[in-house]
């Protein structure tokens, strides 16, 4: 294979860690959304104190949102140390700054929906 | 905008003529009857959008017909049970068979063209997706005729959907005729995540993808998502009404909930599944209008993925008045309000890209549609906004707020876009300009008809008036508003039928259009024909027609790559998912009646089986799977081609199996939407456990069987792994027959079906039956979906082995063997934690 001037030699880029890259932000919220969701349920069930679920939110929210920290501030020591190997450039690349910006917007939104424990009691029914 | 004129091109010397009378050969759509057999994506790209586009007119019709019910109070122009019946059909067939089918249509249609590429990767798959909708939906449709129409409304609610409530097949014609078309869907979409991701041109790498690319493989991956999941409710629903198996029956432990938690983790998604294509579709629009790159590229991406995720977090606004904890509401309200976000960064970056045109956006009928989708649209977001709200939700819950605020959303955001892409790439598709005349008509005429149909309906809402009633009493305040909403259908009614007009007048004799009307910068307005472009340009930027003015000249003379057909058939670049590498060349099949068959048969599959006429369904079945087996039968050419040079000294193996070939791609894809559903029926599992622990199981229910079953099944699926893992490493070399690989591939499905079997008499022999609660149900359903899996590797494993013993299959010529490997270790890895899940479970909680 040849095509000089047109193809730039080297190997590949993984198409698995640069989609897990983009994505890692909206990745940690979808986690959030089912620890959550799912833990508030089994507590509920097992007639659990309210504070524990809010306990398991904020336990939850909390390192999930300082992991996202840690990405938007250093995303390529983040993502060394995440196993994500064999990415295409990121530094002042779009890949870079669109999986930066996502991690922000899922930012906003682990705060947002975790700070619900602080707003209302669990296990109570709604209506 | 610039010029590069130095560039060098992969082909600088002028090509022969021949080329092109060889590729138009190749490429040549079949004439007369045989052109159902066509595959080619400008031709089956028509059929899909104009079938979906005949879905819309007829759903709308039935909307006029329910608007014309509800003119004035006390009407009996439509019976109570025939307006059950048009709003169900009108709802599902406005969502299934219109909107989503024809997003659908526009990738097949508009990415082979965006994206340069021949065709997308799997025509026939696309022609099947296809032939399987239209004749699956018009079969649907026709019961609003004769009767037999669902009444359940698009979501299909139990309990009311039980056999008990609901009897006769018209629930079951929802159910199947759905799930089918939901088949179809799938299908479509693993057509667009391995296009999008596998047949872009050279040079153009993922973050030069144009964006209405970027939103297809969003909305391929959400249908992955988002579609088991009601896949699975309609198995576990029509399960139910056929064979008694109570999911959703309270007094045996099941629960109508779960339907709803089902139905909406598809059915919110499904908004944006329909509105992200649409956003797509505004934001090539916008920038042409503009004549100026978007602003914000990036952040649109971000807010498409960003949409997409957060698309899947607020199924539960849906269900806020059904009685849930008080932190669930908070949850799932943030989430809802925080979605608005991403979907606001568009809006605002498409504002942004009018403005900083300087007064060059151009007024004209798309355009004129584009910010018709802006005004709605954003007045449906708001009011998308105040649904959120917990206390507004359960006030104007079930009342015409909401059905104001979704036709906002769907039809400012998803109607209006359509619209403007009809007007907009109609000269593209068919070389014909519809009338700027007219079209100025129709858009006044839609947009002020919507907004006279529904926005008296917020407040026809909030005075009280419920959804779905056939008629009401007068003097309670909603007759005006009602005679007013019904003025606005038909005025919006008379606009799209002026539309219809000017497309017939246009196809029949329409003026001819240039080649690239609107200057627009996308790879879809180079010059191209049934073959797509005669050369795949190397991309070295967004706007490539802005950017290098005589591309469509350089590309028109075959001076980029592949400007021939070296292998002699149909075929296409395959590139690198990142930085779009040339990897190898994909050769593609023509035209072919196996799969209008294999369509057309597993349609009678589906629609004999909801009439209980079994045994015909049965052979229909098996006439659908010996169609698809003709189908794939030539689909593994091997390697004989050798290298290919495609330009620029650039040499390309004309064959490809494992990771890096596009087959492998599908069957991955196909694997995760597998997961999907499996995930889903583990929620189901979990959740009726949570909802009925005092039943799971009740007492007097049998005792989990002993371990030793499991263990059993557990090494019967480790023998089989081991058994293909060995026929994996033992294929014969090219032109020799083993009988080992043959043997060990059949001991490996053999194991698998064991497996299978093995758990159900497991659970048979302890006394469990699957009629007598939902406990009984849900376990023997974890084995009817290990049994689906089952079924479709033996047959896989029946055509590797047919293709071992005829010398089809080898070390190097392995497609087949590969991707029934790579299913064969899900299956596994899916029994596997099904038995840990059955039969632990219950140990555990017990």
């Amino acid at each position: 294979m040849m095509g000089d001037g047109f193809i730039k030699s080297g190997q590949d880029h993984s198409t698995g860690s640069t989609l897990f890259f983009i994505t890692f932000g909206p990745l940690v919220w979808a986690g959030q959304l089912t620890l959550l969701y799912g833990g508030h349920t089994l507590i509920c069930f097992y007639g659990g104190a309210a504070l524990l679920a809010d306990l398991l939110v904020i336990g939850i929210s909390m390192p999930l949102a300082l992991m996202l920290l840690v990405f938007i501030a250093r995303p390529d020591r983040s993502a060394r140390a995440l196993q994500m190997r064999n990415l295409p450039p990121t530094r002042g690349r779009p890949i870079g700054s669109i999986a930066r910006l996502l991690a922000v917007l899922s930012l906003v939104a682990v705060l947002w929906t975790g700070s619900t424990a602080w707003l209302v009691s669990a296990c109570t029914q709604g209506r | 905008m610039r010029q590069d004129t130095a560039k060098p091109l992969p082909h600088p010397e002028p090509r022969p003529e021949t080329e092109v009378k060889e590729l138009e050969r190749i490429w040549a759509t079949p004439n007369g009857f045989r052109i159902v057999t066509a595959v080619n994506n400008t031709v089956i790209g028509l059929l899909y959008i104009g079938t979906a586009f005949l879905f819309f007119l007829l759903a709308g019709v039935l909307a006029l017909l329910m608007r014309t019910q509800l003119a004035v109070p006390e009407n009996d122009f439509l019976s109570q049970d025939l307006y059950n019946q048009i709003f169900t059909v009108h709802g599902t067939t406005m969502m299934f068979l219109f909107a989503v089918p024809a997003v659908e249509a526009l990738g097949v249609m508009l990415l082979p063209q965006m994206l340069a590429a021949r065709d997308l990767p799997f025509p026939r798959l696309s022609a099947f997706a296809i032939w399987a909708y239209v004749i699956g939906g018009l079969v649907f449709f026709s019961t609003v005729f004769y009767d037999l129409a669902p009444k359940g409304g698009w979501f299909m609610y139990t309990p009311l959907t039980l056999k008990e409530f609901s009897p006769g097949d018209n629930a079951d014609f929802w159910l199947l005729g759905i799930g089918f078309i939901e088949i179809s869907a799938i299908a479509g979409a693993i057509e667009i995540v391995v296009g999008t991701l596998r047949t872009r041109p050279p040079g153009m790498s993922l973050t030069k993808m144009p964006i209405f690319a970027w939103s297809m493989l969003i909305f391929a991956a959400m249908i992955m998502f988002a579609f088991p999941a009601v896949i699975l409710a309609t198995m576990l629903l029509e399960i139910e009404r056929s064979f008694g198996w109570p999911f959703f029956t309270a007094a045996k432990g099941g629960d109508s909930l779960l339907w709803q938690h089902l139905f909406w983790f598809f059915g919110h998604p499904e908004v944006y599944i329909i509105f992200l294509p649409a956003a797509g579709l505004v934001s090539m629009i916008v920038p042409t209008m503009a004549q100026r790159p978007l602003i914000g590229y990036r952040l649109i991406v971000v807010a498409l993925i960003g949409t997409g995720f957060f698309s899947f977090g607020l199924w539960v606004h849906h269900m806020f008045t059904t009685g849930i904890p008080s932190l669930s509401l908070a949850f799932f309200s943030a989430a809802s309000m925080a979605v608005a976000v991403p979907s606001g960064i568009q809006v605002f970056s498409w504002i942004a890209t009018i403005a900083a045109s300087a007064g060059r956006f151009r007024i004209n009928t798309p355009s004129l549609f584009v910010l018709g989708f802006l005004v709605i649209f954003t007045i449906g977001g708001l009011t998308g906004v105040m649904v959120a709200l917990v206390p507004v939700d359960f006030q104007v819950h079930d009342t015409y707020f909401v059905v104001a605020h979704f036709h906002y959303v769907l039809i400012g955001g998803m109607v209006f876009p359509l619209f403007a892409t009809f007007y907009y790439w109609m000269p593209m598709a068919t070389g014909r300009m519809l009338s700027e005349k007219v079209g100025r008509w129709v858009f006044w005429l839609m947009f002020s008809g919507f907004n006279i149909a529904f926005f008296p309906m917020h407040i026809t809402g909030l005075r009280g008036m419920p959804r779905r009633v056939w008629t009401y009493p007068e003097g309670i305040g909603w007759d005006w508003l009602n005679l007013i909403s019904t003025l606005g259908a038909y005025i919006f009614a008379a606009g799209v039928l002026f539309f219809v007009l000017d497309l017939v007048r246009s196809l029949r004799s329409g003026q001819p259009a240039p080649q690239n009307p609107w200057n627009a910068g996308t790879l879809e307005w180079l010059p191209n024909g049934t073959y797509s472009t005669r050369s795949i340009p190397y991309v070295t930027s967004r706007e490539p027609l802005w950017d290098t003015p005589n591309l469509p000249a350089e590309v028109r003379d075959g001076q980029h790559f592949l400007p021939n057909a070296p292998t002699g058939g149909r075929e296409t670049v395959v590139t690198s998912a990142i930085d779009a590498k040339p990897q190898y060349i994909i050769r593609m099949p023509g035209p072919g009646w196996a799969h209008v068959t294999a369509a057309v048969f597993t349609a009678a599959f589906f629609l004999l089986l909801t009439v209980k006429l079994v045994i015909p369904a049965i052979i229909c079945g098996i006439i659908a799977i010996i169609s698809c087996l003709v189908w794939v039968w030539e689909l593994d050419p091997g390697p004989d081609k050798g290298e290919v040079e495609i330009g620029a000294g650039l040499k390309l193996p004309t064959y490809a199996t494992g990771p890096s070939s596009h087959s492998w791609w599908a069957m991955v894809v196909l694997i995760l939407v597998a997961a999907s559903l499996y995930i889903a029926f583990v929620f189901s599992y979990l959740y009726l456990w949570v909802v009925s622990p005092d039943v799971w199981a009740p007492d007097g229910s049998p005792g989990p069987p002993s371990a030793l079953w499991p263990v059993a099944g557990v090494c019967l699926a480790a023998g089989g792994v081991a058994a293909m893992r060995l026929a994996s490493r033992k294929l014969p070399e090219k032109g020799e027959q083993r009988i080992g690989p043959p043997l060990l591939n059949a001991l490996a499905a053999l194991c698998l079906v064991g497996a299978v079997a093995t758990e159900v008499a497991a659970h048979w022999q302890s006394g469990l039956r699957p009629t007598e609660n939902s406990y009984g149900a849900m376990v023997y359903m974890q084995s009817v979906l290990n049994g689906q899996l089952a079924f479709a590797l033996v047959v896989m494993s029946g055509f590797a082995i047919a293709r071992m013993t005829v010398g089809k299959l080898d070390r190097v010529r392995r497609a087949s063997f590969d991707n029934c490997a790579v299913l064969y270790y899900y299956a596994v890895g899916q029994l596997v934690f099904g038995l840990l899940m059955v039969h632990g479970f219950p140990r555990v909680t017990g």
